[in-house]
């Protein structure tokens, strides 16, 4: 049996609102067909050339000074940048804590994405080609007064834990950060304590849980207590979902001890990679 | 000479026919530029397994069906052991094809060998959809569906693969159809239980059919009941009208069909069939991008399975779908009737809502996606074409108002022309533009695969891309000297590049995970969210975060080629 769809528009109205009204769902199928077809045909017409991207690469090329960070936006685009841009960063800058310690940023967006990096930051310096923008960004350094990540080994480790506290380059949220790996036993505490290190007015750091499989089997989060001279001073619980957070505290410039408590929460809490790395800052 | 003419009935099969022979040659031609698929090399090596075991058996050979040799092809002790975990029929016809094409003809390379079977599945199922929607409603609408059900990118993409998506669709829908000859004759649900029992040894999905057919059999049952008697009575009256023995093709025929069909159910079925279901009913959920979160636990979104076809149908079939429903609703509310006595509608309602309901339930895992959910993708193109033949019929009619002088059946033709063309042609350009990287891409309402990329929407999975950097990779290709390959997720399909000639010698696989990468010269990372480490391994090896090569499609990074120093400078 074939379609036997009745004929709409028996209503009153003119001729014209009649035909309008008939019309409008085929209109608005051949616009979306049209449409469809307009963005395939420009899917390629967007993306940034070679030539784009070498212009911007030789532009960071020449200006750009090694305490300067580079940077890309959206985060997809980073494998395109780092084929351009690649030769002047280094596994230290693609997997830092945090952006602070920089003197300026380095930014290619595409189609006017910017970094989270560089949010609150003014340009002083912009360049375009085709879709990409390359904008320069000065900011004032943190400047660190003791690193506990690259001076991990002045770190006493104790307390329960599987194998010892390591160095590694780890996957935390899905990116990449240079961290002091521990593996507390499951309910049970490591420490890591740096003694008579020196001191800014504050430390600053970052902990977070490493590796999707084990964030995937592991369900129970960990934690990471920071104790100054002995003082209970932060307590951060790090869970599947919780990213690489930060956390801050304020202290007095001088000598002190430094006490990093990492804990895996939980009885099941097996093989939990906690992963932190934080700085004395001025 | 005079051509004789050919009856109706005669025309529509011949169309179904080339309908049948242009999307399946269409899907085997197109697939030789597919990547191979992770899962696909399991289902191409005990496809030969278990067609080997077919040959042996029809050829008479002693012991062949002995529980130990049946157990050695099909089964083992651990859940996957013979990929026991997946019924059988579509790597038996893989392993099949590949023999009788490859080794036996010549015909294809091994790959489409054992590709052809998906391909001709899912050729059946583009013809069997016009020949459904011929029947109820006409054959323009039912050309339309059909051209759409072929042109959808992601669907087009499962279509070239040894895997079972496209078939399960292929049959789930002939089920469909299966159901209704059961419906009008009397022998009708063998047909009903051998489609059952074919989507069933094809996939574990279609284990939900019965949750498709009972209740619209239930209402077909309601509906046919005699006015007058107790309750009972005619309840029983209008089940006796509905030829019982559907649920006999359905309880019965077709679980014998998945016996028959599959040797490590003849003994022992009880439990092998429960350690089947079981294994799905507590599948490890894999890691899934999806509006830029990483899932891998429940509970996960609701919207997963609306959402993303919302975004991977092309647009104006999303569109034309509406309209169609649209229309089918607006006259059910006014008492007419949408679809005749059959309720097609209501089936394909159903249809689609049994294959997607589980992914509403928050706890059923998602990785896969579309694939998961596809047998509920013919509804929506069949609704298309529906909605594409009344927009062009109210379009013509609203035309013949305002313009009587004008031809009304040239009116029409031109409405239909205009609109089937441009609604299909860009569901065609949409498909080829997608291909080969087709699970990369995101239609025009997502804003392309960088829209897709920016809504933070799973970029691929199976590792089937790297197929796109082997031209990359022989480039360093030299004589004699081996430069071993870490191939990421494509591992294991890298010999089978090699096999096809597509791979140049002296490029070995390196292994997995750090160990291959210390070995490697060149390494490349597949672009998922939870591969993220990959990179940063290779980063720590190669001491450089400077890919040499990116796979992009549409602007998008698919996968990163990695080469050390020392083999770029010889």
């Amino acid at each position: 049996m074939a379609a036997d769809v009745p004929a709409s528009n028996t209503d009153g109205g003119s001729a014209f609102a009649k035909l309008a009204r008939g019309l409008v769902p085929a209109v608005l199928t051949l616009a979306a067909a049209l449409y469809s077809a307009l963005v395939v045909c420009n899917a390629g017409e967007s993306e940034a050339t070679s030539a784009q991207w070498n212009r911007l690469a030789a532009e960071v090329q020449g200006a750009r000074t090694a305490t300067e960070l580079i940077v890309f936006a959206p985060d997809w685009i980073d494998p395109i940048g780092r084929q351009y841009l690649g030769d002047q960063m280094d596994v230290e800058m693609a997997s830092r804590m945090d952006s602070a310690r920089y003197s300026g940023i380095w930014e290619v967006g595409l189609d006017g994405a910017r970094a989270r990096e560089t949010r609150g930051l003014i340009a002083d310096r912009t360049l375009e080609a085709g879709p990409l923008s390359l904008r320069h960004y000065v900011q004032a350094p943190a400047k660190v007064v003791f690193d506990f990540t690259s001076k991990w080994r002045e770190g006493k480790s104790s307390g329960p834990m599987q194998g010892r506290p390591n160095l590694s380059l780890q996957e935390v949220d899905f990116a990449p950060h240079r961290c002091i790996k521990v593996v507390p036993r499951p309910d049970q505490t490591a420490i890591m304590t740096f003694e008579g290190i020196p001191l800014g007015s504050k430390i600053v750091g970052y902990v977070g849980l490493a590796d999707i499989f084990t964030r995937r089997d592991i369900r129970d989060p960990g934690r990471l207590s920071l104790l100054v001279d002995g003082e209970l001073r932060e307590t951060v619980r790090a869970g599947i979902d919780d990213g690489w957070q930060r956390f801050e505290i304020a202290t007095s410039p001088g000598w002190g001890t430094v006490e990093f408590r990492l804990t895996a929460v939980g009885a099941k809490a097996l093989d939990r990679r906690i992963c932190f790395a934080a700085e004395a800052r001025e | 000479m005079r051509i004789p003419a050919i009856s109706e009935r005669w025309r529509n099969r011949l169309i179904a026919f080339l309908l049948f022979v242009f999307a399946s040659g269409l899907v085997i031609h197109a697939q030789r530029d597919q990547g191979i698929a992770r899962d696909e090399v399991v289902y191409m090596n005990y496809g030969t397994r278990y067609a080997d075991w077919w040959v042996d058996f029809a050829s008479g050979v002693d012991g062949i069906t002995h529980k130990d040799t049946i157990t050695k092809h099909f089964g083992g002790a651990r859940p996957t052991d013979g990929n026991r975990e997946h019924p059988p029929l579509m790597k038996t016809l893989f392993g099949l094809s590949e023999r009788l094409l490859h080794d036996e003809l010549g015909w294809t390379s091994q790959t489409t060998g054992y590709r052809v079977p998906t391909a001709l599945a899912n050729g059946l199922l583009v013809s069997l959809v016009f020949l459904f929607v011929l029947g109820f409603w006409g054959r323009t609408a039912g050309l339309a569906s059909a051209l759409l059900v072929l042109f959808l990118p992601r669907a087009f993409f499962h279509a070239g693969l040894a895997s079972f998506d496209a078939p399960v669709v292929a049959f789930w829908f002939a089920s469909l159809m299966a159901y209704y000859k059961a419906l009008q004759s009397k022998w009708g649900f063998l047909w009903l239980g051998l489609c059952t029992g074919l989507t069933l040894a094809t996939k574990h999905n279609a284990i939900m059919l019965p949750a498709v057919l009972l209740p619209h059999y239930i209402y077909l049952v309601w509906r046919m009941r005699p006015p007058a008697g107790n309750r009972v009575w005619r309840l029983w009256a209008g089940f006796r009208e509905c030829r019982p023995q559907v649920l006999l093709g359905l309880f019965v025929v077709a679980p014998a069909v998945l016996i028959a069909l599959w040797p490590w159910l003849w003994f022992d079925t009880q439990t092998h069939l429960k350690e089947w279901i079981g294994f799905h009913l507590g599948h490890v959920h894999y890691n899934f991008e999806y509006l830029g979160t990483n899932w891998n636990a429940p509970p996960f979104p609701w919207h997963v399975a609306l959402v993303t076809t919302l975004v991977t149908v092309p647009l104006a079939t999303l569109v034309a779908a509406l309209s169609g429903f649209i229309m089918v609703v607006t006259r059910y509310r006014k008492g007419e009737r949408a679809d005749g006595d059959g309720c097609p509608a209501f089936l394909l309602f159903l249809s689609a809502g049994v294959a997607i309901g589980p992914f509403l339930l928050r706890s059923t895992p998602i990785f896969g996606a579309e694939k998961h959910w596809a047998p509920a993708i013919p509804t929506l193109c069949i609704f298309a074409g529906l909605g594409l033949v009344w927009m062009a019929k109210r379009a013509s009619d609203s035309i013949e108002l305002a313009r009587p002088k004008w031809n009304r059946k040239l009116v029409h033709r031109a409405s239909v022309a205009l609109l089937l063309t441009t609604v299909i042609g860009a569901a065609w350009l949409e498909t080829s533009h997608a291909h080969p990287y087709s699970l990369s891409h995101y239609n025009a309402l997502a804003g392309g695969a960088a829209g897709g990329a920016d809504l933070g929407m799973n970029r691929q999975f199976w590792g089937y891309s790297a197929r796109g950097v082997v031209p990359y990779v022989n480039q360093f290709a030299k004589g004699d000297v081996s430069a071993p390959v870490y191939t990421h997720d494509a591992s294991s399909a890298w010999d089978r590049y090699r096999r096809e000639g597509l791979l140049l010698g002296g490029l070995p696989n390196a292994g997995r995970e750090k160990a291959g990468i210390r070995k490697s010269k060149i390494a490349f990372v597949v672009h998922e969210k939870h591969f993220a480490r990959h990179d940063y391994l290779v980063w720590e090896a190669y001491k450089k975060v400077q890919p040499s090569f990116v796979l992009l499609y549409d602007g998008v990074p698919i996968i990163s080629v990695y080469v050390r120093d020392e083999l770029l400078r010889q």
